[in-house]
C-alpha cells in the first residue's frame, strides 16, 4: 500500500494538470532551469522531460548546467544570471547542498519563486516551493533487497558511494544499510566512494576485488559507477559471478542488463522528474499552494522486466 | 641519462635526484607487502595496477613533463583526451578502427599545433594558451557528442587495451614501453632533446646560441597533444566508453606524477624515468590505500604530501649542492 499511494496522488494530480495546461497565466513565463551537469545521460533526460512539459504549458524554458561537472561556483552564477535577466521562477537542482543557499537567498530576496529538483537544498530555512525528488533511501533499500535475493542472502559485498557528501548518494547507501540488515549472511566488506564517476568505479572496483576475491554483490549509487565497475569484473573475468547493481536507468545501463553484465537498475525516471518539476513551476506561476514534496516514483529493473 | 650534472661526477645531489623517488615508491611497495600480502603482493594485483591502471597516467605525464621542462605546462592534455577519443569513437563503434584511431591522433596534433603557436607566436603565457585550449576541446567534446556517452566497442578494438601478445605480454605495457623508450632516445641522445632542456633552462640564451627556440616549444605541445591522442584511444577501449568526465581527472594527476617524479617548475630539469616512478607512486598509494580500505578522498591527501616531500626534497637536494659546491671551492 506504501508504494502504491504516491502513485496514485501522482496521478491524480496529473489529471488535475491536463485539464488546465497551456493557460494564459502560465504561457510565455521564462523559468530557468538549472542542473548539475550535462557529462551524465541522467540529466539529459531530465532536460529533456522539463522541455516535454515546458512544450505543453508553453513555458518559456531554459536548462543550464555547468561546464564543469559539479560545479557550485558556475550554478551559483547561473542563478545570478537568471535574477539579471528576469526568469519568473527558477528550477533547482543543486550540486552542493550547502553551497547552493546564498544564491537561494539572493532569489528570494528578488522574491523569484524556486523549485527544489532532485537533490534538497541545505539549511534550515524553507528556500524553495516545493521539492520534486525521488525516494532515495527507497531507492537504495529496493535496489539492495533485490540483488541480495539475486546472491541468494550470501556472499560478500561491495557499495561504492557517490561523490562525497553528495545528499543523494548518503540516502541511497541508508537505504542500501537499511535492506543489509535483512541479511545476516550478507557481509559488506568494502564501501568506498568512487564519485559517481565510470573512470573511477573502474579503477576502485579493480583495487576492491583483489582485496575480496569472494565479492559476489556490487551496489552502486549510479549506473555510471555500475558500468565502470562492470568493465573491471570484465577484466578480472569474473563476468557473470558477481551481480552489479546500478541506479537511474540510463541506456548503457539497460543494455548492460539486457547483456548479462549488470544485474540490476533502480529506474529513478529522471524524464518524469524533469517533467514534474515543471508541472510543480506551472503551479507555483499560477498562485497554487504546493505540497511540500512531490514524489516521483522509483521502479526496480532486472533482466526479466525488459 | 639526460641530467645536466655541472659538477661532472656523482655529486650527493646526483644520488638524492635519482634514487630518493624509488626510495619513495619501494617504501610504499613494501609497506603494502608487508601489511597486505594476500591482497597486494599477489601477481593479479600488481600486473593490474603496473599494466592496467598506470599506463594512462604514465602516458599522460610523459607529455606534462616534456611541457614543464621546456618551463611551460599542458592544461589542455586532459581534455584533447576527450576530445580526440570522442571523434574517433563514432568511426570505431562502425568497425572503422583506423578510420577512427587515425582521426583522433590528428585531433591530438592539431590541438597541439594550436597550443604551441599560441605560446610561441602569439606569446601567451604556456598556463593561459592551454586553458584556452582545455576549454574549447572540452566544449567542442560536449557539443560532438550532443552530451551523449558513446558506449560499447566491438572486441577487435577493446583488444588493444585488454589483450596480450602471445597470451602473455599485456598490449598496454608493450605500448607504454615502446613510447618510454622512443622519449628516453629522444630526450638523452638526440640533439631535439638537447633542444629541450636548453629552452627550458634559458629560452633566450637558447635562441642566441642558434637553437630554433619556437620550433622546439611548438614542437612539445605537438608531441603532448599525440600522447593524449594515443592516451584517448587506448582508454576508451579499456573503458568500453568515450567518456567526457575523466578530463580533468588526468590533468592534474599528470602534473603531480610529474611533480613527484622530480620535473622542476623552473623549467630545464626533469626526465621521462623519474616521471613513470612518480606515476607509479600516485597509482600504488591509490591501489594501497583501496586494499586497506581507506576513504578514496584520503588518496588526494596522501598524494599531496608525496608532492610536497618531493618539492622539499628537491629544495634541500639544491641546498646540499650549494653547500658542498661552496666546501669545494672554499677547499681549492
Amino acid at each position: 500500500m506504501r508504494k502504491w499511494f504516491p502513485l496514485a496522488a501522482c496521478m491524480a494530480l496529473l489529471a488535475v494538470y491536463s485539464v488546465s495546461a497551456a493557460d494564459p497565466g502560465v504561457e510565455g513565463k521564462a523559468v530557468t532551469m538549472i542542473l548539475k551537469n550535462f557529462t551524465n545521460p541522467f540529466f539529459i533526460t531530465v532536460k529533456e522531460g522539463g522541455e516535454a512539459a515546458a512544450k505543453e504549458f508553453g513555458i518559456d524554458l531554459t536548462v543550464l548546467a555547468p561546464l564543469k561537472a559539479d560545479n557550485n561556483e558556475e550554478q551559483t552564477h547561473m542563478v545570478e544570471q537568471a535574477i539579471v535577466s528576469g526568469a519568473d521562477l527558477v528550477i533547482m537542482c543543486p550540486s552542493d547542498t550547502m553551497g547552493i543557499i546564498p544564491a537561494m537567498e539572493k532569489l528570494e530576496e528578488a522574491e523569484i519563486p524556486v523549485i527544489n529538483l532532485n537533490t534538497r537544498i541545505g539549511g534550515d530555512r524553507k528556500l524553495a516551493k516545493t521539492f520534486v525528488a525521488i525516494e532515495n533511501f527507497e531507492c537504495g533499500y529496493e535496489s539492495v533487497t533485490r540483488l541480495a535475493k539475486m546472491m541468494g542472502g550470501k556472499g560478500d559485498f561491495i557499495i561504492l558511494e557517490g561523490v562525497s557528501g553528495a545528499q543523494t548518494s548518503i540516502d541511497r547507501v541508508k537505504g542500501a544499510h537499511a535492506a543489509l540488515a535483512k541479511f545476516p549472511d550478507i557481509k559488506l566488506v568494502a564501501q568506498q566512494p568512487a564519485d559517481y564517476n565510470r573512470a573511477k568505479a573502474m579503477d576502485v572496483t579493480q583495487n576492491l576485488l583483489q582485496a575480496h576475491p569472494n565479492v559476489r554483490g556490487i551496489y552502486c549509487c549510479n549506473d555510471e559507477m555500475a558500468l565502470g565497475a562492470v568493465e573491471a569484473i570484465a577484466a578480472a573475468n569474473k563476468t557473470g559471478q558477481i551481480f552489479v547493481g546500478g541506479s537511474d536507468g540510463n541506456a548503457d545501463a539497460l543494455k548492460a542488463i539486457r547483456d548479462g553484465k549488470m544485474a540490476m537498475t533502480c529506474h529513478t525516471d529522471p524524464f518524469n522528474q524533469g517533467y514534474q518539476s515543471v508541472v510543480a513551476a506551472a503551479m507555483a506561476l499560477r498562485g497554487e499552494e504546493l505540497p511540500d514534496l512531490f514524489r516521483v516514483n522509483i521502479k526496480v529493473i532486472g533482466k526479466e522486466d525488459l | 641519462m639526460s641530467e645536466i650534472n655541472p659538477d661532472g661526477g656523482i655529486s650527493l645531489r646526483f644520488l638524492l635526484d635519482r634514487y630518493s623517488r624509488i626510495m619513495i615508491l619501494a617504501i610504499i611497495v613494501a609497506f603494502m607487502a608487508a601489511t597486505k600480502p594476500d591482497a597486494f603482493w599477489t601477481m593479479n594485483n600488481l600486473s593490474a595496477v603496473a599494466f592496467q591502471q598506470a599506463p594512462f597516467m604514465i602516458l599522460m605525464s610523459f607529455g606534462m613533463t616534456l611541457a614543464i621542462i621546456t618551463k611551460g605546462i599542458d592544461k589542455s592534455m586532459g581534455s584533447v583526451l576527450v576530445l580526440s577519443s570522442v571523434i574517433g569513437a563514432g568511426f570505431v563503434k562502425n568497425g572503422q578502427f583506423l578510420a577512427g584511431i587515425g582521426l583522433a591522433l590528428a585531433v591530438g596534433v592539431a590541438c597541439g599545433f594550436v597550443s604551441g603557436i599560441l605560446i610561441t607566436r602569439v606569446g601567451v603565457a604556456p598556463f593561459i594558451a592551454t586553458y584556452g585550449v582545455e576549454w574549447v576541446t572540452l566544449g567542442l567534446a560536449f557539443v560532438l557528442t550532443g552530451n551523449v556517452y558513446i558506449y560499447d566497442f566491438p572486441q577487435e578494438f577493446r583488444e588493444i587495451a585488454t589483450g596480450r601478445i602471445f597470451g602473455l605480454v599485456p598490449n598496454l605495457a608493450l605500448i607504454t614501453l615502446a613510447i618510454f623508450l622512443i622519449l628516453h632516445f629522444t630526450m638523452g641522445k638526440t640533439i631535439f632533446g638537447r633542444k629541450v632542456y636548453m629552452v627550458g633552462n634559458n629560452f633566450n640564451a637558447a635562441t642566441l646560441s642558434g637553437v630554433n627556440a619556437r620550433k622546439t616549444v611548438t614542437m612539445v605541445y605537438i608531441v603532448n597533444g599525440l600522447l593524449a591522442a594515443i592516451t584517448g584511444i587506448l582508454y576508451m577501449a579499456r573503458l568500453n566508453a568515450a567518456d567526457p568526465g575523466i578530463s580533468a581527472a588526468f590533468t592534474l594527476d599528470s602534473i603531480a606524477a610529474s611533480l613527484i617524479g622530480g620535473t622542476s617548475f623552473g623549467g630545464g630539469k626533469g626526465s621521462i624515468s623519474g616521471t613513470i616512478v612518480g606515476a607509479l607512486i600516485i597509482v600504488f598509494i591509490r591501489n594501497g590505500m583501496n586494499i586497506w580500505g581507506v576513504h578514496t578522498t584520503w588518496q588526494q591527501t596522501a598524494v599531496g604530501f608525496v608532492i610536497i616531500f618531493s618539492i622539499f626534497l628537491e629544495a634541500t637536494t639544491q641546498k646540499l649542492t650549494a653547500f658542498a659546491t661552496r666546501r669545494r671551492r672554499g677547499g681549492e
